[in-house]
């Protein structure tokens, strides 16, 4: 007597071992883009909190959720602008809950405290012109923001900025060009 | 008036990192001192925009951050692993626990007759099938 198997249509039938072998193959192929990718994610983080443990922690947020999607993202470009745009949202969603904590804690400790200047520790680590360039950063738009600390980013190209983020080169261009003109408008 | 435009386009050419002026301007350039003492100004502030943009992007990673996604990844498989393996054995245990609350409830059901002993058959029978139901789910999602 013949049997008669179903398959649903574009599955294939893959046994125990199969199926583990194709889970080390995803392992391998993520530690890939993780050597690869990993320096990015922490990159993007650090240019908007500009803090390297608060960018640590966001950036591996970042690719532990990058590794629970991995199965949709294998492809290496879509894998690196999806990181990159998780990596920038976390770093901002992060950043903005911290300015409202700051903000908290000011209102409450009073006017007083608030009437301290920067410490010494702080003028050392950064230059007025540095303070005044990341107060401006702040102030731009996301989308100009996210191509501009991209471009900014050394070893990558215009072209992979826009291959990254799935808009056309024009696009990146032309973003670049009005975030550096407000840039220069806000420090001039 | 004519300064303000060669101001324009000089500030776009600098945003735009062209590395050439237009003609037009290169020459009012040279005959404007005003104007070329403004392009140096300009020059320096997107030199260090870039220099200060680097600055904050290209800091170095720290060397702890990929060893630690490694030890939560091989934390999450580790956990996988249990869970997929009490799977089976959750199974088996639910398959029991139904014959077993069937078995006792409708012999209860046959002893007293009353209707809050069918309600309990019921509830005890729906109970475990919904329990299996979401252990099923939950092994499939960890697949």
């Amino acid at each position: 007597m013949r049997e008669l198997v179903l398959i649903q249509p574009g599955r294939v039938l893959v046994g125990p071992s199969e199926r583990e072998s194709e889970s080390r193959r995803a392992h391998r192929e993520f530690e890939e883009r993780l050597r690869e990718c990993g320096p990015l994610a922490f990159r993007v983080a650090y240019g908007v909190l500009r803090n390297a443990a608060d960018a640590e922690d966001v950036a591996q947020e970042a690719l532990l959720k990058a590794y629970r999607n991995f199965r949709r993202l294998r492809e290496p470009t879509r894998f690196r602008g999806w990181l990159v745009r998780i990596a920038f949202r976390m770093a901002l969603d992060r950043w903005r809950s911290a300015k409202r904590r700051e903000k908290r804690e000011t209102e409450w400790t009073g006017p007083e405290q608030r009437a301290l200047g920067p410490t010494t520790e702080e003028l050392a680590v950064s230059s007025e012109f540095q303070a005044r360039l990341e107060k401006a950063m702040e102030e731009l738009p996301e989308k100009f923001r996210l191509v501009l600390l991209l471009a900014a980013i050394q070893g990558y190209t215009l072209d992979e900025v826009s291959g990254m983020l799935g808009i056309p080169m024009g696009t990146v261009k032309s973003r670049l060009f009005f975030a550096r003109k407000q840039l220069a408008e806000k420090l001039r | 008036m004519n300064c303000e435009r060669y101001q324009d386009k000089l500030i776009a050419a600098l945003a735009s990192g062209e590395k050439s002026l237009d003609l037009d301007v290169a020459a009012h350039l040279r005959a404007c001192a005003e104007c070329g003492k403004f392009y140096e100004a300009q020059v320096q502030l997107f030199q260090a925009i870039d220099s200060g943009l680097r600055a904050v992007v290209n800091e170095r990673m720290p060397a702890s951050l990929l060893p630690g996604v490694r030890a939560q990844i091989a934390a999450k498989r580790m956990a996988g692993s249990w869970f997929l393996t009490l799977v089976p054995v959750a199974g088996i245990v639910m398959v029991a626990l139904l014959i077993l609350v069937g078995v006792v409830l409708t012999w209860v059901r046959a002893r007293t007759g009353t209707v809050t002993a069918s309600f309990f058959v019921h509830l005890g029978y729906n109970g475990l099938q919904l329990a299996g139901y979401l252990i099923y789910i939950i092994s499939g999602s960890h697949h």
